[in-house]
This record gives C-alpha cells, structure tokens and sequence, in this order.
C-alpha cells in the first residue's frame, strides 16, 4: 500500500470519526424526547432543523411532534426528516401568510392548512376578512381540503361563513355537516357549496332575490 | 299532449348532452323538465341552488352568474326564452358593499314578439350575511328597437332569514311591455242612416312599472317551498297582481320532483316564458347531487366516536364510545405520540382525563390494538405517515 494511499485511509477515518461525533454531539444537545425515540442520525437531522425553526422565531413543538408521531408509527429515518422538513416549511409559509402578528396558534393551523395544499393567499384572505382567532377557520379548512373538497371551494366556503360572522362553534358544525353529506355520498365541492349557501341565506338568492321561484324548480 | 314525444327526446338528449359539474366552481348542468295537460316546458335552469359563482380570487369581492334557457310550449304557442345575469360585489366597508349586476334577456315567438333586453343595475348594499337592505338605479335598453322609457328606475329592498325561513320584500321598476285596447266610435255625419264604424284600436308600449314583491323561501331536507307574490302598477293600465308558488321535492341526489303554480310575472322579476296563468309537474335533474336528498349516515361508521368535556382550567375528559370492546387507547401529540389506555366508564364510554394546553391538538384512536385512526367527529388531517389524524382544539 503507498504512502498516498495511507493518508488518504486516515483521512476517511478522521472524517468518519468527526462525522460521528458531530452527530452524537448534536444528538445530544438535542431535546431529551428525540434522543430517546429516534437514532442519533435522525435525532440529529431534527434537531437541525428545530434549531432552524427556533432562529427563525417559529414554534418548534409541532417539529418535535411530527417526529415523535413518525417513530411510533415506526416510520423510517427518511420519511421522519421529510415530515419534519416539511411542517417547518409549512410553519414558515403560514406565518408569512397570516402576519407576523399571528399567534403561535394561528401559525401552527395555519401550517397544517398549508400541509393539506390549502394556498397561502387563501390564509391571507382569510385573516383579512376575520376578525379574532382563526385557528378553528384554519382547522376547518384544512380538514375541508382533507376530505377532498377543492381548495378553492374549500376557502369560499370559510371565507363565506367567516364574512357571515359566523363563530367558532358553528364553522364546526359546518364542517360537521359537510364530512355527514360527504360520507353519505354527495360529492365534496358539492356538499361545501351546497352548505356554504346556509350562511348566504337559503331563500332568495341575497344578490338576486328575484330568482328566487327557480329555485325549487320553476324552470323558464 | 302532441308535442310529449319531441319534448321527452329533448330531455334525453339534454340529459346526455349535460356537462359534468366542474368541481372547482361548484357549477352544476341542470335539466328542468314539465308537463301539464295543455303545455310542456324543457330547459335549463339557473334555480338558486345552480348559480355559477366564479371563484374568488380577490379578497373580498364576491362575483356570480347564472343562465337560464328553456322552451315552452303551450296550446297553439311556443316560446323560446333565455336569460344571463351576473353580478359583482366590491366591499367598501365592513357592513357596506357596492353591487353591480348585468343581465339580458331574450324572449322568442311569444305575443309580445321577438324581445332582447339588456338591464344594469348598481346598488348600495347595507348589512352583512342573509340580513341586509339595498337600494339601486338601473337602466333598461330594449335591443329589438323598442321605445323603453327613459331615465333611471328605482330599486330597493331588504332581506332576511329567520331560522329555515328566508324572506325578502323589495320595490323594483322595471320597463314592462303593455298592450291595451282602446275603441272609437267615429262620429255620425249629418244625414247617416246607419250606425257609426266602431274601430278597435291595439296599441303596444313600453310603460315604467313599479313592482312591489314578497319572497318567501322555506326549505329543509328534501323539501323546499319557495313562493314571490307581487303588485305592478303602471300608468296605463290597471293594477295587476301575480304569484308564483314553487314546492320540489329531491328524491336522490340528482333528481327532484317540482310542482309549479301561478300567473306571468314580470319579465325580469321571473323568467317565465308562459304569458298566462299555468301549473306545471316536472322533474329536475342535475349534475351536481343534493346534499339535502343524501340519507344522513352517521359519520362514525367504523371509527370510533369522540367527545371532549371540559373540566376546567386545562383540566379535559377525552370520551371515546365504542361498542363491544376491550381495549381502548388514544395516542397524540399531548400524549408525545405514546400510547394511553382509555377507563371503561359505562356502556359503551370509555374515558381518561388529562391536561391539554390551549391550541391546536392531533389525535389517533385505537381499538382493541387494531389499526390508529382519526376518531369521528373530529376534523382530520393527513398525519405525513400515510394515515390521517383527528385535530381539535383547547380552549
């Protein structure tokens, strides 16, 4: 074996070393609950991005969660830092999206309506026609677009109810409504859209009253 | 009755020339179709529940249309008639909004012969939700080189929903077409044996009518009950009255069954080809289902079901209902994903209390150490592992 070939063994070796004790060193000054559930590598790859997170003024308990609920459902190493990585994503794009006046709870909805592909502009609608909290209209959003209502139909909906004043409670019981008429059969956008017209006002349409008749079947 | 079988081919054909509902607007195709002894009706239908509403893509500004098309055929007489309208919001403040709407309308082969009218309308909207008042001007200009009355009509009206019962009543002008008769008897000349000619004179004119309407909405479940009763007055002619009542029943998600009943109203108060007092049974079909005709089918079919009381504090009871097992566990982010075994209280609730921070909280459910799963009654989301979690919040 030459010389050069030698040194270059060593230097594998020293990096391998530095490399393994970088990553136990991460891991632990990592938080005590990721060290005891996941192995040092994807301990150390979380707690990089929760540091991450933690600079950026962002709440890191959803990140610490998200890996804590993929090492019980026995999720691999890849699929726990990509679930990570994308709820801190998810966090940065609902803060942005609400405000950064937004509470702590706003962005943590807010960041699970993002992870369900509701479009930012619809959050951003959304607190420009709401007054108080939005964490329960965030929820229901998200859970709307979960259960396959369009994203866009899914924010006509909230935004319809939000602009009708409509209070946390009952924003659940239209989701609630919905999630009955999905599961019975109607077809998501139909069900959202059909409930929606609740807080437009059932009887004549409020913009055109005067078609009112046709809509039980006057036809022309 | 002559005309059933070309009306009931026009159906078929209507019905597989329907376009699907495109799912991101939420518009539907809808076929309207009636028969009565002496007249038949095909079209499409713009009811309240078919308005094509554009998505919205501005904060805040709320934009609508609807079409509606049919032909009528009664004894002796077909008439073929459309109208568009849309209509556009744009806040100005929270309780006020500035409304424009545009519509246009066309009536073929009925007495008042071949008519295209266009009207526009601003408003100023007052209230939020299904309460508010509206006060307008709109212009009408008659496309066929009729003569409409000139200037700005007046429109004006208030809304609103009690419970399942909407109601609106509104004064609105409109440009009404009003044919009226008029007789002359010519004067005797001197020295006449016979009677004087008797001339009958029809005139036909565009007179500013003033309508004052009710609207009544009822509906719940399948049922819907709508009725508009209303009072035009004109300078021409005497007052009249009309009404319309309209019952339809949603026998599946796709199909309801109507009943009609009532004389002409005015022309862009109801679209309604028939010139004459009429009843009409029909049928609707749509693209789009209903949820009001959809069974109610519990929503926990399969999964267990859920309950959050709370104790005070941050102090909550989690209830889970199951029937016929051992085993209850709940697993979720207050738990740091770990599982925690559920009491068994009584019957079929099983419960455990904890403390919850106020916020946004996921969920999983397990029976008898099966599969983890959202409970119902909860919103859910994707948990990014393949499954689905429930999510609440704590006060």
């Amino acid at each position: 074996m030459s010389r050069a070939h030698r040194g270059l063994r060593r230097a594998a070796t020293v990096a391998g070393l530095g490399a393994a004790i970088l990553i136990a060193a991460v891991a632990w000054a990592a938080d005590p609950r990721l060290a005891a559930r996941l192995d040092p590598a994807t301990a150390s790859e979380v707690q990089r991005w929760v540091v991450d997170t933690q600079g950026q003024g962002l709440p890191t308990e959803p990140l610490i969660s998200k890996a804590l609920e993929g090492a019980a459902k026995g999720a691999t190493s890849e699929r726990i830092v990509a679930a990570v990585r994308a709820q801190a994503l998810a966090l940065g794009t609902a803060r942005a999206a609400l405000g950064d006046s937004s509470s702590e709870q706003e962005i943590v909805a807010g960041a699970g309506a993002i992870l369900a592909s509701v479009p930012r502009e619809s959050l951003t609608a959304l607190r420009a026609v709401r007054p108080g909290p939005l964490v329960v209209p965030l929820v229901v959003l998200a859970d709307l677009v979960t259960r396959n209502v369009p994203p866009s139909a899914a924010a006509q909906t909230v935004l319809t109810a939000s602009r009708a004043r409509a209070r946390d409670a009952e924003l659940l019981d239209l989701r609630r409504k919905i999630e009955q008429d999905i599961t019975a059969g109607a077809a998501p956008a139909d069900a959202a859209i059909a409930r929606m017209r609740s807080f437009r006002g059932t009887g004549p349409a409020p913009k055109e009253p005067k078609r009112a008749l046709r809509g039980a079947g006057g036809g022309p | 009755m002559r005309h059933v079988p070309a009306i009931a081919a026009a159906c078929a054909l209507a019905v597989l020339a329907a376009p699907p509902a495109r799912a991101e607007d939420g518009s539907p195709a809808t076929l309207v179709a009636g028969l009565w002894p002496d007249s038949a009706l095909v079209g499409w239908s713009p009811s309240s529940a078919t308005a094509v509403r554009a998505p919205q893509r501005l904060p805040g500004i709320a934009s609508a249309g609807t079409f509606a098309g049919g032909l009528r055929q009664s004894t002796g007489r077909s008439v073929l008639a459309g109208r568009a309208t849309a209509s556009l919001r744009l806040p100005i403040t929270e309780r006020l909004s500035a409304e424009l709407l545009a519509g246009f309308l066309a009536l073929d082969g009925g007495p008042a012969a071949d008519r295209r009218t266009t009207r526009t309308e601003a408003r100023l909207r007052l209230g939020t939700g299904s309460r508010y008042a509206w006060l307008g001007g709109a212009f009408e200009r008659d496309l066929s080189g009729g003569q409409l009355p000139g200037g700005a009509m007046l429109a004006l009206g208030v809304a609103s929903q009690v419970r399942s019962i909407a109601v609106a009543a509104a004064l609105e002008q409109t440009a009404e077409r009003v044919r009226f008769t008029s007789i002359v008897q010519h004067a005797r000349a001197p020295g006449d044996t016979v009677s004087p000619p008797v001339t009958t004179l029809t005139e036909v004119r565009f007179s500013t009518a003033t309508n004052a309407r009710l609207t009544a909405r009822w509906a719940r479940d399948r049922v819907a009950i709508e009725s508009v009763a209303g009072l035009t007055l004109d300078r021409l002619t005497a007052p009249r009255r009309w009404t319309q009542t309209s019952a339809s029943v949603a026998v599946t998600p796709h199909l309801a069954l109507f009943g009609t009943l009532g004389n002409a109203a005015p022309r862009w108060l109801a679209l309604d080809a028939g010139f004459e007092r009429r009843a009409t049974l029909g049928m609707r079909l749509t693209s789009r289902s209903d949820p009001a005709a959809v069974r109610e089918a519990p929503a926990d079919a399969g999964l267990p079901r859920w309950r959050l009381r709370h104790l005070g504090q941050d102090w909550y009871v989690i209830e889970i209902h199951a029937h016929r097992v051992q085993t209850v566990s709940i697993m979720g982010d207050f738990t740091e994903w770990g599982p925690m075994a559920l009491k068994h209280v009584s019957g079929d609730r099983w419960g455990v209390a904890t403390r919850l921070a106020p916020g946004v909280h996921r969920v999983q459910a397990r029976l008898d150490g099966g599969e983890w799963l959202p409970p119902a009654g909860l919103a859910s989301t994707a948990d990014g592992y393949n499954g689905a979690a429930g999510v609440f919040v704590a006060e």
